[in-house]
């Protein structure tokens, strides 16, 4: 699209619909800025429209909106998940006043896994990663005097994520707020769990069988909440590189489109609501190419495999987390910098949300203080160091722009080699792609431990040995009140109408109906997630082992 | 330990732990090893040995998982040996198969155990014929023999096993005409493992029209839904009832020591290859030379 | 590292498992395999393993010794309960090395309690190899 169009059918509606953030935006020392910075004949400047374009634009190189930051910030949102309910609405409160504007939420291993406080599998796990939530009671009382309506709740839960959807859904229910007026998103993200973390439940098929579920009932329910969130952070996690971390979340959007389809969703519904979350690393240049790379493969594969021409569709909207695998316990201040870099990278490359990790966040749930110092990484970016102001500031750099094409080239090869071997999902199942990502990080791990791929603190400008390992102690009297608290769920709803609902849904799971309404039903009669999952694990098994 | 000779009423009595240590003093071939090993093998025990076979990626180990459940159903106890490589640079190894085996190991009667193959030369270890014995007269009376599938641990396999499945599955890039005809003659079963993905229909009609007497031996499986094992415990219990199947095969013995013998060959070719200078003159010649040192030492 | 051990025994049987319901698997993945290729045979059982389940397991194999990692922070409850099982097995001999997220204030009750080690993060692996080696060589003198 040559530069006058853009004008006209991008910029002026953007514009319109919102404003940037000044009239004017100048240097530090008052010169001019660019909206974005080009060439000077952009319409005639060789590859540049097809492979940069301008921002808000196919390919979406240069970001997925006209203006970026000078329209609106990224989002400030920061994780939390507390042992209790009580805990975690105290620190939703307090975030809430510290200016962020989004809420996280992390569960406990238990609630991810559909395990009940008291269940035997759950022992010495409750509340220890984040929320137990075995009934919507525990829901109701991690948002108490929360205005739903008025915030935007994400959460990082997989295998259960209907169940935990529907519980978020029941309290608005209760509250009389409209389903519609509820923003979000759920992770919902079952194929990286096979691969990188580990937080499955059933097998593949009816594990996909349940995110095109949820996917297909919050476009109609809840249009305003993000129903996946296709995840590369944890891949790289894991160990991958940059090159996979792109492909492998790619190839699982793709998974999750053509599961979509073969369940009667049309892409022109799903693709404005696909959202994805990456890793923001340690290689700074690396990384902004990176989402750069990503950013224009996606929008090619959406154009060109699908067939799609929405320009909703072809946009990849992310959120970013800075990299915990990278957070050292020994001369932990030193994260801050690691962090700062990080976020900038991020920032650079145009996400359109962030999460700065704390200090300490590496050994245990962070203080509020370091919490307070991570928000303020991302605060003082965005008021004092211009960044924000111009859109895509490296574009254009020759550096830059060769690794983004290299980063695409490499992906989309990886990605082919994926279709060849069948598909994503058969390459998840029979450990292919966690064969590629051990060995990445076996290699990542040989270099640090020989010193090759340097350290600070670890293997160069090292001070103390070991550091010493706060945590925080999580009282076990919690798992004792929540063990107390779902049988007090038991013994205090109607049994009857639980068992019903949970016969139900036990049927519905044999056929080819949308599960949420089944899940929705148990759900308001009290029903526990581990009755949930315990149908659903009695009907379709569970996965065995990681494989490969 | 208690005295060998008064052990064979004890083999059933023996406690998981006891098998373990065992196993471990066999491996090693501890003098108490040795004793165990001779004990052992100086009578039949009741039960049978499967080997199973195959490429990598064919779904061994899933395939093992199912059997296991299937035949834990029927009420009988399995004894399972697992064998993957050691690394000829390190001796170590990675020994990962049992992970996919371990939801259907629930209960004591069932007994899995991980071999490496310790260098011997790309083949089974010649412990493994004492263990799957061990295993048996220990009252585990399906003993299932897991192998790499490359080279000579195929053949071997079958001169340990009484029933030996070559498992295949379509779309790992092999073609008939690449793989070893030898081997698939071998089998006593063909299992065509996997059998939802495209081309295990093709799979199975090549083999039948490539390989000899095929047909006949050919199951079909899939080894995640359980599909066609019961069948395929069925077809191996019939084969265990004809007389050339049974452990009794004339010349099983000898069989038997031909393997250990050119696995020790191997290894001590391997070593010398490693330690000493190679003997002059061209390729031929030098290998003679090598082959007359290691069979006539004192020469 | 660079010679050949073809045909030799094994530095020793050492088990690596993660117990509980945490799936983060880099670390321990990277141990096993750091091991093997310092000579040791390791059995690796994966992820979301029960004590009982890794207990069996050592026993079958006759592990020298068990390596356990976790990061979920429910180590109070689940190492003790991998050397419960252990000895439930006659077991007991065989030393437990444990390694991951675990507060300094915890490392006495777990010593107490029978593990032989504890390593937290960013312990060179190199160290931990050693730990192991020794372990191996106490128990095949």
């Amino acid at each position: 699209m040559n530069h006058q169009d853009w004008e006209d059918t991008v910029l002026k509606p953007a514009l319109e619909r919102a404003p940037e953030r000044r009239e004017t935006f100048t240097t530090g020392t008052g010169l001019p800025l660019p909206r974005v910075a080009g060439p000077a004949r952009p319409d005639t400047e060789p590859g540049y429209q097809e492979k940069l374009g301008l921002p808000g634009a196919y390919p979406f190189t240069r970001g997925i909106y006209p203006t970026m930051y000078r329209g609106r910030l990224w989002t400030f949102r920061q994780y939390a998940g507390y042992a209790t309910a009580e805990e975690t609405n105290r620190r939703y409160h307090y975030l809430l006043d510290q200016g962020t504007a989004g809420l996280s939420m992390a569960f406990d291993l238990p609630t991810q896994l559909g395990y009940d406080s008291d269940d035997p599998m759950s022992a010495g796990e409750v509340g220890k990663v984040g929320v137990a939530i075995d009934s919507v009671a525990d829901m109701e009382r991690v948002f108490a005097g929360i205005p739903l309506d008025k915030v935007s709740t994400s959460m990082t839960i997989n295998a259960t994520a209907p169940i935990l959807m529907a519980m978020y859904a029941v309290v608005a229910e209760r509250r009389g707020i409209p389903l519609g007026q509820l923003r979000g998103t759920l992770q919902n993200d079952i194929l990286k769990e096979y691969v990188a973390r580990g937080t499955y439940i059933f097998p593949p098929a009816p594990s996909l069988r349940l995110v095109a579920d949820t996917m297909a009932w919050c476009l109609r329910e809840t249009p305003d909440f993000n129903p996946i969130s296709v995840s590369g952070y944890h891949i790289r996690e894991a160990g991958s590189t940059a090159v996979q971390e792109i492909a492998f979340t790619l190839a699982d959007a793709v998974a999750y489109i053509e599961a979509a389809r073969h369940a009667g969703l049309r892409l022109e519904d799903l693709g404005p609501r696909l959202s994805f979350f990456f890793n923001a690393s340690s290689d700074f240049f690396e990384e902004i190419a990176k989402f750069r790379a990503a950013r224009r493969l996606y929008a090619r594969l959406i154009k060109e495999r699908f067939g799609c021409d929405v320009p909703a569709c072809q946009m990849l909207r992310f959120h970013t987390q800075t990299a915990g695998h990278t957070l050292t316990a020994v001369q932990a201040e030193v994260n801050i910098v690691r962090v700062t870099l990080q976020a900038l990278a991020a920032v650079l490359g145009g996400t359109q949300s962030l999460h700065t990790n704390a200090q300490d966040e590496a050994q245990a749930l962070p203080t509020e203080q370091s919490v307070r110092l991570a928000l303020r990484i991302q605060q003082l970016i965005a008021a004092e160091t211009g960044v924000p102001d111009t859109v895509d500031p490296l574009g254009g750099s020759y550096h830059v722009e060769q690794l983004t094409d290299r980063l695409e080239k490499e992906a989309m090869e990886l990605m082919a080699e994926i279709d060849r071997r069948g598909g994503m999902v058969k390459a998840v199942t029979n450990g292919w792609v966690q064969q590629q990502i051990e060995a990445a990080a076996y290699r990542h791990q040989c270099q640090i431990e020989s010193g090759e791929r340097q350290i600070v603190g670890i293997n160069c400008h090292v001070e103390e040995k070991r550091a010493e390992v706060a945590g925080t102690p999580v009282d076990p009297s919690v798992e004792r009140a929540q063990v107390e608290r779902v049988r007090a769920v038991r013994r205090s709803r109607d049994q009857a109408a639980v068992d019903a609902a949970l016969e139900a849904l036990g049927a519905a799971a044999l056929g080819s109906a949308n599960l949420m309404p089944p899940i929705l039903a148990a759900v308001r009669v009290e029903a526990t997630i581990g009755e949930i999952c315990g149908v659903l694990r009695g009907r379709w098994g569970l996965h065995e082992g990681p494989a490969g | 330990m208690s005295d060998p000779d008064n052990l064979t009423d004890d083999w059933p009595a023996l406690d998981q732990r006891s098998l373990g240590r065992l196993m471990t003093a066999i491996e090693k071939r501890t003098t108490e090893g040795k004793r165990f090993s001779a004990s052992l093998q100086s009578r039949d025990w009741p039960g049978l040995t499967v080997g199973l076979t195959g490429p990598p990626g064919c779904g061994k180990s899933t395939l093992v998982a199912a059997l296991i459940r299937e035949l834990r159903g029927r009420d009988k106890s399995v004894g399972v040996l697992a064998i993957d490589p050691s690394s000829p640079r390190t001796g170590g190894a990675v020994l990962g198969d049992r992970i996919r085996m371990m939801e259907a190991a629930t209960d004591d009667r069932v007994f899995i155990r991980s071999i490496a193959t310790r260098g011997h030369a790309g083949g089974v270890a010649p412990a493994v014929a004492d263990l799957a014995r061990l295993l048996r007269a220990a009252g585990y009376g399906w003993v299932l023999v897991e192998t790499v599938g490359v080279g000579q641990g195929e053949v071997d396999i079958a001169a340990q096993a009484d029933v030996t499945l070559v498992v295949q599955a379509p779309g790992l890039g092999d073609d008939i005409q690449a793989m070893k005809k030898g081997l698939l003659e071998v089998g006593d079963l063909l299992v065509v493992n996997k059998g939802d993905l495209p081309g295990a229909d093709r799979l199975a009609l090549d083999l039948s029209r490539w390989i000899t007497g095929a047909a006949e031996k050919i199951c079909r499986t899939d080894a995640l839904t359980g599909e066609g094992v019961a069948g395929l415990i069925e077809r191996i219990e019939r084969l265990r009832h004809v007389p050339l199947a049974a452990a009794a095969r004339p010349g099983a013995r000898r069989e038997e020591i031909r393997g250990h013998a050119l696995a020790l060959l191997a290894a001590r070719l391997d070593r010398r290859l490693r330690e000493r200078p190679l003997p002059p003159g061209d390729t031929w010649q030098a290998a003679e030379h090598i082959a007359a040192e290691i069979l006539n030492p004192d020469a | 590292m660079n010679e050949s051990r073809t045909g030799a025994t094994p530095k020793g049987r050492v088990l690596i498992g993660k117990p509980g319901l945490d799936g983060h698997s880099r670390g321990a993945k990277f141990v096993a395999q750091a091991l093997a290729d310092h000579g040791f045979e390791v059995i690796y059982t994966g992820i979301r393993r029960t004590p009982r389940e890794i207990a069996m397991t050592a026993v079958q194999e006759n592990v020298d010794v068990v390596g356990l990692s976790l990061l979920s922070g429910a180590h109070n409850t689940l190492f003790p309960a991998v050397l419960a099982e252990l000895r439930a097995r006659d077991g007991a001999d065989i030393p437990v090395i444990v390694g991951g997220v675990i507060p300094d204030a915890d490392i006495p009750g777990l010593l107490a309690a029978g593990i032989v080690a504890v390593f937290t993060p960013g312990t060179p692996v190199t160290t931990m190899i050693a730990a192991f080696e020794q372990a191996c060589r106490g128990r095949n003198p």
